[in-house]
């Protein structure tokens, strides 16, 4: 196979490197279904087409999205975007925050700060309201994507309507929840006084270039820089826990 | 005079269990009468801060404080975020320089 690399096809462990992941995770990937090689040789070997691997890797909203919205026996066990603990997820930020330094836009008064911020408090926002709840599994997919500026987290928890009628058992439907949720500094874990990290989250995102939407049960929040206003809709699928994706454009 | 450096806490600061243990830590290694000492909060060094971090120590900090409060070197965008944000939350007008 040394043509391989000519015909745009990469071993394995250029593939992995190519995707930041290891070797295993591709394989584990690829019995899945989550990934499947271009071509299997005689010789059993696995090689990725490369155009195929930039397109998984650019689409990180639906790799959240099925990781969400998918059965549990049919999540790869491991991946390299799973945060099982908060202290994994915690660890990962702080790469993040390494990858968006180096991004010149966001290097002035430290704006890229901005950015991990907010995903903090999502991430954050998911393993404190989760903890001894979560239905299957624990933790967060996350991931980022620098040159498409865009993070991902999601979470297979309660959902936020679920969290929020602890505290308010009035509350009607997700749409309401999540409306509260960004508006109200109301604690899903009372008497803790808490609160607040999602206002803080729209503040951030109204008041800079950034775009965030969420989808919690069957209800999705769209958040635009410059417009404080939450645009809040129905979604067709509904999904148990949460997925946020957010968005960074240059200023 | 209190000088407390946030930075000695983390660079980055994010997560209310983080913001509590730091609290808790500084509880522990302070007396009561610093708290009645003027303290200046210096933000130099911190990369990001969140509002949960900062809701947990200097919310905490500010229920306990009887001297008065000055944030210095606050130029990272995270931490202006979070200060005026927390001034929100309290309806108090901080000291925040530069």
């Amino acid at each position: 196979m040394q043509n391989m690399g000519e015909n745009g096809m990469l071993s394995i462990s250029e593939a992995a490197d190519f995707l930041g992941i290891s070797r295993q995770t591709l394989r584990r990937w690829d019995k899945a279904g989550t990934l499947r090689p271009s071509y299997i040789s005689p010789g059993k070997h696995r090689y990725y087409r490369q155009s195929e691997l930039r397109k998984f890797a650019s689409d990180l909203f639906s790799r959240a999205n099925n990781w969400a919205l998918a059965s549990s026996e049919a999540i790869p066990a491991a991946d390299d975007a799973y945060c099982p603990t908060s202290s994994v997820f915690q660890a990962r930020l702080a790469t993040l925050e390494t990858a968006l330094q180096k991004i010149p836009d966001l290097q002035k008064e430290y704006r890229f700060s901005l950015v991990v911020a907010v995903v903090a408090e999502i991430g954050d926002n998911a393993f404190a309201h989760n903890l001894g709840q979560w239905p299957d599994i624990p933790g967060v997919f996350f991931a980022y994507d620098t040159n498409r500026r865009q993070v991902v987290v999601a979470d297979r928890g309660v959902g936020i309507l679920a969290t929020l009628r602890q505290v308010r058992p009035s509350l009607p439907d997700h749409r309401e929840a999540l409306r509260v949720a960004f508006t109200e500094r109301l604690s899903g874990r009372s008497p803790e006084n808490r609160g607040g990290g999602l206002k803080f989250v729209r503040k951030i995102i109204s008041q800079n270039n950034f775009s965030l939407f969420v989808q919690s049960g069957d209800a999705r929040l769209r958040l635009s820089g410059g417009d404080p206003a939450l645009r809040i809709s129905s979604a067709d699928t509904p999904l148990r826990g949460t997925l946020a994706l957010i968005e960074f454009s240059p200023s | 005079m209190t000088i407390i450096q946030l930075a000695k806490f983390g660079h980055l600061l994010s997560s209310r269990e983080l913001g509590r243990e730091a609290w808790q830590a500084f509880l522990s290694s302070h007396s009561r009468g610093q708290l009645e000492e003027p303290v200046i909060v210096d933000c130099g060094g911190v990369s990001t801060l969140s509002h949960s971090w900062g809701d947990e120590f200097l919310s905490s900090l500010l229920a306990h404080l009887q001297g008065p409060l000055t944030f210095r070197n606050t130029g990272n965008a995270s931490v202006r975020a979070t200060l005026e944000y927390l001034q929100e939350i309290h309806g108090k007008r901080l000291v925040i320089e530069p």
